[in-house]
């Protein structure tokens, strides 16, 4: 049976990401094409989570490695290879804050705020003020639920991806950020 | 409790950083040895492992003894010839060369391997490569990788320079006196930055934007602010700093934002006892000049004629609330069933309800305007900072170019005068250590056409080829495909395309543009029939002659 990938355009292309795939299991240094490919992708997604660059350099790094040693394991699932890429970095993420080896950051680029608030229907008064509280909602979310915040609205990942990265239907993904909205909004009403 | 530090606004990568932070061969070599073997079981690795130590060791030896250079000549015996020049390393010089450039070298501009300055002569050697021959011939990699992504070099010149002492030992780039080449580009664009070839790491490290105008002292990647020291009055230089009447422009956006920050709110207003107002729910989100109060009330205007008294006491099926044609003006419209009446319509607020959205009104205001006049202050003194630190740029430059030596002033005397005489135009570079020098611009794969290639020879005999070059007449650049990538060859159909590789036995193969007006346009395999030269060459010019770019 075709498995049809879900993010690839072309039939040309999802043969071409799997037979590179296999070329790099047979050989490690055929998987420099897939590293140039993803290389930018992993790094924005760790750096959007690490405080520093020099941290999201070298998780991004471990993850790539990671990638290459268990490369063997991966089996194609009609999504996008850069979604087991994600899946071991934030894999790599969370072990390295477990371990207090790098400091966990939320990084909030201003021009996301008014998607977030429009998103939580709530009336925004002076900028900064808003920002304070949303800051103070978003560092007092669980990780996973922060997570997917940061996705949808700080890397306006669509729902799908989201998905695919986090093995979960795209409607249970809308589902789950729509509730954290929610609760998000009720944060900040509460600090009113 | 979990600790997270809030970043605002952080500073992002750059696609340099980012392209520059690339490196697979770290990945693989920290790679597990037991990764790298993927097919070897125990008993393979028991019963192969003095075989494998043997070929290893060969291997290893035939590896080290063929593995090519980095800059390797593809064609054997050709290659783009360096000038030689023999200076006094504790002097000044102005170099010319060949194509119009001007070297200019200080004094204590070499070093040696310990870091000591050079007293005696040195042999500075210099080339410089132009066209897509030059850069064919010279065995110069032209690909680039950033941010995961190759890219081809579409060049306006490189300059490869390298020094030595007079017993052949070769000396370094003092940066704290660097040489500078003012090179004669045929390309006028400003889109080429400054790139240095990183023969170690094997590939090219940006460098710098373009600096494509003549520039004085210090390589200057903003040369707009030196455009008005063309004429070059050294003595002394004309100090000139320009301000910016930024004073005006803040206090027009001043005015200009509280004009929008009094249409974004409506303004309360009391309900007229003498005329009829009701009440409508409506969505804040269409209508974010009201969100923020409560209980607002509509009143119809008094100039609205339509309404009648009778229909206050109707159950309205359908209420709609659109914009009027002014601010503070709305049109609503009530129906049921076949019966529709629109009326102009404004919001008001009843006594106690007026008070607190005044107070809501004059508190929403306010903090507007505080938070604008803030950011309005905040733009100020950032203006004020640039401005300062512009002077301070300004000044250092005026006292460098006060202070550099004679010889300086005379290259770039010279330099101005070529410009203005003989019309050439100039890129500059600074030069912090010795090596291959490029003022490039990325260029992607041709598109229009791609195909799986093969490449055979006139009598249909398959060619051995490492790689194949492909030249795009109008662009200056070699786009080089690999055994690798003949299966993905691209190609622009609508332009003029000549297509070349070397032999194995050192022959030139090659595939003409009228060939090229052969392919279809939609193809997706073609063999290619190169014809092979017997000339050899010795020159690089009989090259350029042949390959006709």
């Amino acid at each position: 049976m075709e498995i049809i990938s879900k993010y690839h355009v072309t039939h040309e292309l999802i043969a071409e990401e799997r037979d590179q795939i296999m070329e790099a299991c047979k050989d490690p240094s055929k998987f420099e094409v897939l590293y140039k490919k993803y290389y930018q992708k992993i790094l924005l997604f760790v750096y959007q989570r690490v405080d520093t660059k020099d941290d999201a350099l070298d998780v991004t790094s471990q993850v790539f490695l990671k990638a290459l040693v268990n490369l063997k394991r991966y089996t194609f699932k009609g999504v996008p290879f850069s979604a087991w890429l994600y899946r071991i970095a934030l894999n790599e993420l969370n072990t390295m804050f477990r371990h207090n080896k790098i400091q966990r950051a939320l990084n909030i680029d201003t021009d996301c705020i008014d998607e977030i608030t429009e998103e939580m229907d709530i009336l925004t008064e002076e900028k900064e003020n808003e920002l304070d509280k949303l800051t103070q909602s978003l560092s007092a979310l669980p990780d996973n639920e922060l997570l997917m915040i940061e996705m949808r609205f700080f890397e306006k990942r669509p729902f799908r991806e989201m998905g695919d990265i986090l093995n979960m239907t795209e409607n249970n993904a809308k589902v789950k950020v729509y509730r954290i909205i929610d609760k998000l909004k009720k944060s900040i009403m509460s600090y009113r | 409790m979990k600790k997270i530090k809030i970043n605002i606004d952080r500073e992002k990568f750059s696609q340099e950083e980012i392209g520059q932070s690339m490196d697979f061969s770290k990945i693989i070599s920290t790679l597990p040895a037991t990764t790298k073997l993927f097919y070897k079981s125990p008993i393979f690795y028991a019963t192969v492992f003095s075989i494998a130590t043997i070929i290893t060791v060969v291997v290893l030896k035939y590896t080290m003894q063929t593995e090519p250079p980095f800059i390797n000549p593809p064609l054997k015996g050709v290659n783009i010839g360096y000038t030689e020049y023999t200076l006094p390393a504790k002097a000044d010089t102005v170099l010319d060369y060949q194509t119009g450039s001007l070297i200019y070298v200080p004094k204590d501009a070499f070093l040696d391997k310990d870091g000591n300055a050079i007293n005696e002569n040195v042999i500075l050697k210099y080339r410089e490569l132009h066209d897509p021959a030059d850069f064919f011939l010279s065995g110069i990699p032209m690909n680039y990788d950033s941010a995961g992504t190759t890219y081809f070099f579409e060049s306006a010149g490189m300059a490869d320079i390298s020094a030595f002492d007079s017993k052949g030992n070769l000396l370094f780039a003092n940066p704290k006196s660097p040489i500078r080449i003012g090179m004669a580009s045929p390309q006028k664009d400003d889109r080429y930055n400054v790139y240095n070839l990183d023969s170690i790491a094997r590939k090219w490290k940006f460098i710098a934007k373009d600096t494509s105008k003549y520039v004085s002292a210090t390589i200057d990647t903003t040369h707009k602010q030196m455009d008005s020291l063309k004429q070059f009055s050294y003595t002394p230089v004309v100090k000139k700093v320009v301000e910016a009447d930024t004073d005006n422009l803040i206090q027009k956006e001043n005015i200009n934002n509280v004009v929008e920050i009094t249409q974004s709110l409506i303004v309360p207003k009391k309900a007229n006892s003498g005329q009829y107002h009701f009440k409508i729910s409506f969505s804040k989100k269409d209508f974010p000049e009201m969100a923020g109060y409560e209980n607002v009330l509509f009143e119809v205007d008094s100039s609205d004629k339509e309404f009648k008294s009778q229909y206050a006491s109707i159950t309205w099926e359908n209420v709609k609330l659109m914009n009027g044609a002014k601010e503070n003006e709305y049109v609503v419209t009530f129906s049921k069933g076949t019966e529709t009446h629109s009326f102009n319509v404004h919001p008001i607020f009843e006594s106690n309800d007026y008070n607190a959205a005044l107070i809501f009104y004059t508190k929403k205001f306010n903090n507007y305007k505080n938070a604008y006049l803030q950011k309005i202050d905040n733009e100020k003194k950032e203006q004020e900072k640039k401005k300062l630190e512009q002077k301070t740029l300004n000044e250092k430059r005026i006292t460098e170019m006060n202070e550099a030596s004679n010889m300086q002033m005379i290259w770039q005397q010279r330099l101005a005068a070529k410009m203005q005489t003989e019309n050439i135009f100039f890129r500059t570079l600074q030069i912090n250590n010795f090596g291959v020098w490029n003022c490039d611009c990325p260029a992607t794969l041709p598109q229009g056409a791609k195909l799986i290639a093969d490449f055979r020879d006139e009598k249909g005999n398959k060619l051995s080829l490492d790689k194949v070059y492909l030249v795009e007449k109008g662009k200056n650049a070699v786009f080089t495909y690999y055994g690798s990538s003949f299966n993905r060859f691209q190609y622009n159909p609508d332009a003029e395309n000549i297509l070349w590789a070397v032999t194995e036995d050192n022959k030139l193969a090659i595939f003409r543009s009228e060939n090229f007006k052969a392919l279809g346009k939609n193809i997706s395999s073609y063999t290619f029939t190169l014809t092979i030269t017997d000339k050899m060459f010795t020159d690089y010019k009989e090259v350029k002659t042949f390959l006709d770019i």
